[in-house]
């Protein structure tokens, strides 16, 4: 390629890059700077080296908001895979109204967070919530706060997560399941499969690409979580659904700590970067070995 | 002559057996979907709900009351935030298509070290979360006297939503926009932003659908830029305006007039989708699948 064609194309660049540098970059080195200051908002700053850290794994904040990421992550990538796997199945077969059905599967990720937030909190509220209404119509009674419990706060929010994504994830399963050639399937049929065998030894190996998209898709979601336990629960009861996402802003927001909060916003970039490659190349290789 | 009558019957008992067979399933999905979208059926029938009606919310579509609508319509401040989502939305979307557009198709061609580089480099922002830097991206933006101007919100719209944009365009030019077309182009005397926005900006046509889609409806939704961002009453956006219901979730009362005001929010979208439902599907599909 000439030269002048070269420079041209690195100009296209230009404009993505200086969004890029200016308000991602930047932000994200200069909260490693303050990661390492005490800073809280008013006044000096000076520099305190890694106390935030010692800090934060002294007081168990980094470890709890940690394990809360974690097993948020894992509730959306299992259950919101295995929802939406089904769902995709259920919608890839011969049904009335079929098209209709794929068109309202797409409903609940067109509600904005906080939308879907309100709509789950009202689901959850105690006494008067539809959870505990239809607790009453059975002729039950103590129905569960699944929110105002802290065993139960974390999966009850990650499940409003998988309840707003799952159309999205069925959508893009759909497409994969659509994209299997018919006379693969037909092949296995005249080899006697079972539609169990069919769909455990045929669809889902063919899918595997799918399944790779949707797998990182979750995760990306769920070590990212925010709005839900923003809206939901504020991290409550105590620090049982605080996740690393709402932990740094609540430092930073409500704490003032600004220092510490970006301490631990360094130590979430660490975590979710060794994640994402991990969980990228072991997926990879699945894919290969099916 | 008898044997072929028996196979005809039994074949229409298969096929009698068959529609059944359907129509169960079917019922027993539409049971499914009740079940899956039942906050939102209730929350519908409930935002149509007398006021001063107490008892259960299961109880669905008793009343048809536009009460609780008004109530909402006027505390969300409707037109002005309706007006104030449209524009940033809009301007965050063909902003974030040019540029990158621009910068992905540039990638895809450049090759070599480079090339690979800038890959990685924007990629690499997809790890990065918006809380994980407030404190700083609060501070650029004051620096650069953004504050309180749609111009802050926009910027961060657009960036975080740079790193897949980029990633899915070039991908889709690697794999599919044939070179060969660009350079006859360029030996006829084009320059290359007329080569770029007359023949592979329109063959690009469903990754720019894709990034549409995938980003478009997130920056619709999102509240916490415009939270950070945007402070006077006039500003706000319609998921911004959703934040004033928070205290009302503690009061029973308030109920109709919350679930009004979700679906007020949830509207404009919901038109978009039922009139463009094939480019949601096409878009995600796509951004899936190349990026």
């Amino acid at each position: 390629m000439e030269s002048r064609t070269r420079k041209v194309l690195i100009l296209f660049i230009i404009p993505a890059l200086a969004f890029y540098l200016i308000f991602w970059v930047q932000p994200v080195l200069m909260s490693f700077f303050y990661g390492l200051t005490d800073w809280n908002g008013l006044g000096t700053c000076s520099f305190i080296g890694l106390k935030n850290f010692q800090t934060l794994i002294k007081q168990g904040t980094l470890f709890s908001s940690l394990k809360n990421t974690i097993i948020y992550a894992i509730f959306v990538v299992a259950w919101g895979n295995i929802q939406a796997l089904i769902l995709a199945m259920i919608l890839n077969m011969k049904l009335h109204a079929r098209g209709f059905f794929r068109t309202i599967v797409y409903l609940p990720p067109l509600f904005s967070t906080i939308v879907a937030a309100f709509l789950w909190s009202y689901v959850y509220a105690p006494h008067y919530g539809m959870i505990s209404e239809v607790f009453k119509l059975m002729g039950k009674t103590g129905a569960p706060d699944l929110l105002g419990t802290s065993s139960t706060a974390l999966l009850a929010v990650a499940f409003v997560e998988t309840w707003r994504s799952s159309g999205m994830m069925t959508i893009i399963y759909l497409a994969g399941l659509q994209n299997i050639p018919s006379d693969v399937l037909e092949a296995s049929q005249i080899d006697g499969c079972t539609a169990w065998q069919t769909t455990r030894l045929v669809k889902i190996p063919m899918i595997s690409n799918t399944i790779t998209i949707n797998v990182m898709l979750g995760l990306i979601n769920g070590f990212k979580s925010f709005d839900y336990v923003f809206a939901l629960t504020g991290g409550g009861p105590g620090d049982s659904s605080s996740t690393l996402m709402y932990s740094i802003y609540k430092m930073a927001f409500v704490e003032n700590q600004f220092g510490k909060s970006e301490a631990m916003a360094a130590c979430a970039f660490v975590f979710i970067l060794l994640i994402s490659i991990c969980a990228l190349s072991i997926l990879k290789r699945k894919e290969i070995e099916l | 002559m008898t044997t072929a009558v028996k196979l005809s019957r039994n074949g229409y008992h298969k096929k009698n057996h068959k529609v059944i067979k359907e129509i169960v399933i079917t019922i027993l999905v539409l049971a499914f979907f009740l079940i899956f979208l039942s906050p939102v059926i209730i929350a519908f029938s409930g935002s149509f709900r007398n006021a001063n009606d107490t008892s259960s919310y299961l109880n669905v579509f008793r009343y048809f009351t536009l009460d609780s609508y008004s109530a909402a319509w006027g505390k969300m401040n409707y037109f002005r935030s309706l007006r104030n989502s449209v524009l940033v939305t809009f301007l965050s979307v063909i902003i974030l298509l040019i540029i990158s557009s621009l910068a992905g198709y540039a990638i895809a061609r450049l090759h070599g070290k480079l090339s690979n580089f800038f890959q990685v480099f924007f990629l690499a922002g997809m790890i990065v979360s918006a809380q994980m830097s407030i404190i700083p991206m609060y501070r650029i933006v004051n620096k650069l006297h953004m504050s309180n101007t749609f111009a802050a919100p926009i910027a961060m719209y657009v960036t975080a939503a740079i790193p897949f944009s980029i990633f899915l365009y070039t991908n889709f030019i690697k794999s599919g926009v044939p070179y060969a077309l660009e350079e006859a182009a360029r030996i006829d005397g084009a320059s290359m932003l007329r080569v770029f926005f007359q023949i592979v900006m329109p063959l690009t046509k469903p990754a720019l659908v894709s990034i549409v889609i995938t980003q478009g409806v997130p920056i619709w939704n999102d509240f916490f830029f415009s939270m950070l961002f945007l402070s006077a009453p006039e500003q706000k956006t319609l998921p911004l305006t959703m934040l004033n219901f928070i205290g009302d979730m503690e009061n029973a009362t308030q109920w109709n007039i919350l679930f009004a005001a979700c679906f007020l929010s949830a509207i404009p979208i919901i038109l978009v989708y039922s009139f463009l439902q094939k480019y949601f599907v096409s878009g995600l599909v796509t951004g899936a699948v190349k990026g």
